[in-house]
């Protein structure tokens, strides 16, 4: 789906994301090294579990939330990668669906 | 950071850099908080760190911020990064967090350079996957160097959709189509501003251009579109519209939305300025006077953030509200600062009339 233009830094850092350890571009942000790797589903959404992803890119619309070493609903967006960064897709659906 | 500064200039795109290298060339001492990592806002983002590769894809307009990238910051004025404002009040006490740290200051005088956000379109299937907007692509390839790599539609209207279209045609993505949802009627009330806008005869020319690479590529255009759906599973699939009175439907799993931009007013109005809602641009701005001073004593709003008028229009206001500011704040006396605006208002008398 995405792909880099030429000419871009070939520098790399490595992250965790859901517990697998993967190679991304460096000073990218999370939401931009996701999409290069073909990842549509950064959460699923807390109304009706529908997989979600980016739709600015410019922290404006609070779709891209994720969680970075350890915090929930950060925008995926507005940080960029970095070594070690620990990232977990938002993946659990609502626990009181019997409430609604 | 200090608990006070003279100025606080909030935002670092054209309008937050241009005031504050204003301001700080007479002898204002000023703080910019920044929510990002580099300046340059969402037009000029990372403009300071593009490869030529880059510069070459986005164009002359992205290149020229990088000037004035390097005259930010090179001035005095002391710059934050990642800084997010989450509080302004009318009195001009600021809240704002940077690395996970609160901190709490005041100021003489605000600026709210915070900038546009696009409009937003929403269509049936927006959630999916797959369906973004024509900033996010922007975004994409400024920040981190991402283009498309398998065919994408374009849908809406306006200028900034076009640029999409030419930069991704130069970087050779494929355009599958172009769905233009511009009304027919919008076309004569257009051409009735036409003798107006020929002040500003490079933007129409910069429209001609990107016109003429969309029809070389012979990128499929629809016009008059309406009724536009996406669908698909967990992720985009399709894109159907009406078209002319048929109804269409393109496969694609990437489609960029665009509306045009309205400015982001919420922090002027979380600090009680007044807005206005503007019938022609179908969007709030904030009411300022001609230096960018709102309804509130000592807070101005300028650039996009206050109302539309593209990143020339914005560094010139900021230059004129970084004027004014050093005014207000002792620096320079009336006749200093209307012999430096003279020329400022005419070059944005120019700029805007598009």
């Amino acid at each position: 789906m995405f792909k880099r233009i030429d000419g871009e830094s070939t520098a790399e850092v490595s992250i965790m994301l859901d517990g697998e350890r993967i190679n991304v571009p460096a000073d990218i942000s999370v939401a931009a090294a996701l999409l290069l790797r073909g990842e549509q589903h950064f959460r699923n959404s807390e109304i009706d579990s529908s997989f979600r992803a980016p739709y600015c890119m410019m922290g404006a619309c609070f779709e891209c939330l994720i969680e970075i070493d350890g915090r929930k609903n950060q925008r995926a967006c507005q940080f960029n990668v970095t070594e070690g960064m620990n990232v977990r897709r938002q993946l659990a659906v609502p626990q009181s669906e019997d409430v609604k | 950071m200090k608990s006070h500064y003279p100025l606080v200039v909030i935002g670092a795109g054209p309008a937050g850099m241009a005031c504050a290298i204003s301001a700080a060339q007479h002898g204002v001492e000023v703080a910019v908080l920044d929510a990002q990592a580099s300046p340059g806002g969402q037009i000029y983002r990372d403009v300071a760190k593009a490869s030529n590769k880059k510069q070459r894809l986005l164009g002359g307009d992205y290149a020229a911020g990088a000037k004035l990238v390097k005259k930010f910051e090179r001035s005095n004025a002391h710059y934050f990064t990642n800084a997010s404002v989450w509080y302004l009040d009318n009195e001009r006490n600021i809240g704002v967090t940077q690395d996970g740290k609160s901190h709490r200051l005041t100021a003489d005088a605000v600026v709210i350079a915070t900038g546009a956000r696009e409009r937003p379109m929403p269509i049936p299937g927006w959630e999916l996957p797959g369906v973004m907007t024509a900033g996010a692509g922007q975004v994409l390839l400024k920040s981190a160097g991402v283009i498309p790599n398998s065919p994408i539609v374009l849908a809406g209207s306006g200028p900034l959709l076009l640029l999409v279209a030419q930069q991704y045609l130069r970087a050779g993505v494929t355009i599958n189509a172009i769905l233009d949802t511009t009304p027919k009627a919008n076309w004569p009330k257009a051409k009735s501003l036409l003798p107006h806008a020929l002040l500003a005869t490079e933007y129409f020319l910069k429209g001609a251009q990107m016109w003429a690479a969309i029809k070389v590529a012979r990128v499929p255009i629809y016009k008059e579109v309406t009724n536009i759906q996406a669908s698909g599973d967990s992720s985009l699939k399709q894109v159907s519209f009406d078209s002319s009175g048929n109804s269409n439907s393109i496969d694609t799993n990437l489609v960029l939305l665009h509306q045009g931009v309205i400015p982001t007013v919420h922090m002027a109005q979380a600090a009680g300025c007044k807005t206005q809602w503007d019938d022609g641009q179908q969007c709030w701005q904030v009411e300022t006077d001609s230096w960018g001073q709102t309804s509130r004593d000592g807070i101005f709003s300028v650039g996009d953030g206050a109302s539309s008028g593209g990143a020339k229009v914005a560094q010139i206001s900021g230059e004129l509200t970084g004027l004014q500011c050093a005014h207000t704040l002792g620096e320079i006396g009336r006749n200093a600062r209307n012999k430096y605006a003279k020329m400022l208002w005419r070059y944005r008398k120019r700029h805007d009339s598009i």
